[in-house]
């Protein structure tokens, strides 16, 4: 399978799920070789999507001490 | 959840495997469309990223579900497991910020390094029967092999 086929394959699945992950956007906008969109994108921060989860893991972890 | 079992199937049909992830990052195949690689590494870490945060949020559930004053101890488990890989997942986010031409080349290296521990925390975790994201993280893991192969002892300069 070529990567255009790829694309149209991607493009049919993800046409009945427009919730689907922002994810999903940046892979179609890479495999559309989307400069532009890929310009444009918000730096990725990952330590502040994360940053929620860790403190609630810390904090019960350390609940008993 | 609904919208992820999507994205396995997509990520399935994405799995042009070895030969087009070289076409991605512009190393074989020409006959294949231009891929940005960078997008492409941007929805990998982010995809990854929601798996490591519904993960821990996964065993944060286990956690809270054992007998009153036993919770800080399964949750510690967790700390333990989850904690010290985010910091991978970080670096690779942070190469994908800058992206200079070392981070283009560090990139598959951080990004190995972090699937290495995070298979390695799935393990863990599952032992503690923690309902993992199963389709997040493949879908993840999808996306970070287009890259696997490009780190090399060579190039293997981020990672530790």
């Amino acid at each position: 399978m070529n990567a255009s086929l790829a694309l149209q394959l991607i493009q049919a699945l993800v046409s009945d799920f427009p919730e689907l992950l922002k994810g999903v956007k940046d892979i179609i906008a890479a495999i559309e070789g989307n400069a532009p969109a890929a310009a444009t994108q918000p730096p990725l921060d990952v330590a502040g999507a994360t940053q929620a989860a860790d403190d609630a893991l810390h904090a019960l972890a350390n609940s008993n001490s | 959840m609904r919208a992820l079992t999507k994205l396995a199937t997509i990520f399935g049909v994405l799995a042009v495997g070895a030969a087009c992830a070289g076409a991605l990052l512009g190393c074989a195949q020409p006959t294949s469309p231009g891929v940005d690689p960078h997008a492409l590494a941007y929805g990998a870490v982010e995809t990854l990223s929601s798996a490591w945060v519904d993960s821990a949020q996964a065993c944060l559930v286990v956690s809270q579900a054992q007998p009153a004053g036993q919770e800080h101890v399964v949750a510690a488990q967790c700390e333990s497991i989850l904690d010290p890989i985010r910091g991978s997942l970080i670096m690779a986010g942070s190469a994908i910020n800058t992206w200079t031409v070392a981070d283009q080349a560090n990139f598959p290296c951080l990004l190995k390094q972090f699937v290495t521990d995070f298979e390695d925390a799935e393990i863990a975790l599952q032992a503690m029967q923690v309902t993992l994201p199963v389709q997040e993280i493949n879908a993840g893991l999808a996306l970070a092999e287009t890259f696997l192969p490009q780190c090399t002892v060579a190039s293997d300069a981020g990672a530790q």
